[in-house]
C-alpha cells in the first residue's frame, strides 16, 4: 500500500462514527479526526487538512450541506463524500450541488464504502 | 392477532430452538443470491453497474429490474432469466431446517400449512386495520422501509402483528421529526432485549448493557429508517425533512398509531404520531 488517505469522519451518531472507523481499520484510509456536527466539521478540516471527508447531512446544529459549503469555500478542491440516510433528490441534489464528490446512503456496508471511497479517491485525488 | 415469519412460528411452537433458527436464518441470507449479483456472476452486468442499480435502488425503492432496464443495462427477457435463475437456486428456511436435521419434513410440512393459513387471516385483518387509516399510505412507506433496514442492518426478519392506538409497554423509546409536506414523529418502542439484539448486529459487538453508545446505535438505526422513509416519500413527489433523533417520553398521546411488530423472541413497536 503505497500511500494511506487521510480521512475525516463527520456524524453526530458516535455508533456510527465507530462503525465506519472500524469498516475501514487496515485499508488504505487512515481516520485522522472525527467530529460530532457541522461547526466541529469545518474547524477539523481546517485544522487537519484531510485528503477526503465522509460528511453525514441531518446533524444538531449546523447540517452537513451547511458545513460542506463553508469548508469548499475554505478549499475549493475538498474531497467530500455525503454518507446520509436521507436520500430524498432534494438531499442528494443539494449535497452534489454544494461540491460534494460522491453520495452513500446509509445504512453502510463496509463493502460499498471502500469501493465509493476508492472510486472518489482515484477520480479526484492525485497521487 | 398475530403475524409472523416460518421460523418465528416453529420456534413458539418449541419446534426448533433459537440457535437453530439463527442457524438457518444466517445460512439462508448467505445462500441467496441478489439479481445484482448474479447479473455479474453471468456476465451480463459489471460491478460498477450492479452497484449504480443497488445505489438507486436503495434510494428509490424501485425493483432491480426495473432500473437496469430504465438505463438499458438489462432487456425484460434478460430480467425474467435472471429472476427464473434466482427462484431456482433460492433456498427456503424449512429446507435448511430439514436438512441440517432441525425438524423432520413431515413435522414441517403439516406445521407450515397451519402457519399458512394462520398468516392469511392474520394478513386480511392488518390491511383492514390499516387502510382505515387516513394517513396509511404515508405508513405504508415507513413501515416497508421498517422492515427494510431492520433485514438488512439487524438481520431482523419482522412482521406486523397488530395496529392500535394503545402503545406497547416498552422502556426505550426513540423518536424523529418529519417536517414538510407531510409532518410527524416517527418513534421506535423497544423492549431491552430488542436493544441488545440490534445493538450488537449494527455495531458488531457483544451488547450486555444499555449504556449511551447503545442508545446512540438505537437512535442511528432509527435515523436510518426515517431517512430511507423520507426518500420514499420524495420518490412520490413529497418535500420532506427530517430533523435529528431525540429522546422522548416512552407514553404515548391518544392519537398515536401503534404498529406492534415481532421478530425472534422480541415483541416492539414503531408509532406514528400525527
Amino acid at each position: 500500500m503505497s500511500k494511506k488517505y487521510k480521512v475525516l469522519v463527520v456524524d453526530d451518531s458516535a455508533a456510527m462514527r465507530m462503525l465506519i472507523k472500524a469498516s475501514l481499520q487496515g485499508s488504505e484510509f487512515d481516520v485522522v479526526a472525527e467530529a460530532k456536527d457541522g461547526q466541529e466539521a469545518v474547524q477539523s478540516f481546517k485544522a487537519n487538512a484531510p485528503d477526503l471527508m465522509l460528511l453525514d447531512i441531518v446533524m444538531p446544529g449546523m447540517s452537513g450541506v451547511e458545513a460542506l459549503k463553508q469548508i469548499m469555500a475554505f478549499n475549493k478542491n475538498a474531497v467530500v463524500v455525503m454518507a446520509s440516510s436521507m436520500g430524498t433528490e432534494d438531499a442528494v441534489q443539494d449535497a452534489l450541488k454544494a461540491g460534494a464528490k460522491n453520495f452513500l446512503q446509509k445504512p453502510i456496508e463496509q463493502e460499498a464504502l471502500l469501493k465509493i471511497l476508492r472510486n472518489t479517491a482515484n477520480t479526484f485525488i492525485r497521487k | 392477532m398475530t403475524a409472523k415469519f416460518i421460523g418465528q412460528y416453529l420456534l413458539e411452537k418449541g419446534l426448533i430452538t433459537r440457535d437453530a433458527l439463527l442457524a438457518a436464518t444466517e445460512q439462508q441470507l448467505r445462500v441467496n443470491q441478489t439479481l445484482g449479483a448474479l447479473a455479474v456472476a453471468k456476465g451480463l452486468l459489471s460491478e460498477a453497474q450492479a452497484d449504480a442499480v443497488n445505489l438507486e435502488q436503495q434510494r428509490a425503492d424501485k425493483r432491480f429490474g426495473e432500473i437496469a432496464i430504465a438505463r438499458n443495462l438489462l432487456n425484460p427477457q434478460q430480467i425474467d432469466e435472471l429472476l427464473d435463475a434466482q427462484k431456482k437456486q433460492r433456498v427456503f428456511l424449512g429446507e435448511i431446517l430439514i436438512k441440517q436435521g432441525y425438524i423432520s419434513r413431515e413435522k414441517f410440512e403439516v406445521e407450515l400449512a397451519l402457519f399458512k393459513k394462520e398468516q392469511e387471516r392474520s394478513a386480511e385483518l392488518v390491511k383492514l386495520d390499516l387502510l382505515s387509516l387516513p394517513q396509511h399510505e404515508v405508513i405504508e412507506d415507513f413501515l416497508d422501509m421498517t422492515l427494510k433496514i431492520l433485514l438488512r442492518v439487524a438481520k431482523e426478519q419482522v412482521k406486523i402483528t397488530s395496529i392500535t392506538h394503545t402503545a406497547l409497554q416498552c422502556p426505550y423509546t426513540f423518536a424523529q421529526r418529519i417536517n414538510g409536506d407531510q409532518q410527524f414523529d416517527y418513534v421506535l418502542a423497544l423492549p431491552e432485549n430488542m436493544v441488545f439484539a440490534l445493538c450488537q448486529h449494527f455495531l458488531r459487538i457483544n451488547c450486555v448493557e444499555v449504556n449511551e453508545l447503545a442508545l446512540d446505535a438505537m437512535n442511528e438505526v432509527l435515523n436510518i429508517i426515517s431517512g430511507n422513509g423520507c426518500a420514499k416519500l420524495s420518490s412520490r413527489g413529497m418535500k420532506v425533512t427530517l430533523d435529528p433523533p431525540r429522546a422522548i417520553s416512552s407514553a404515548a398521546p391518544a392519537n398515536a398509531i401503534c404498529i406492534g411488530l415481532s421478530s425472534i423472541g422480541a415483541d416492539f413497536e414503531v408509532r406514528f404520531y400525527f
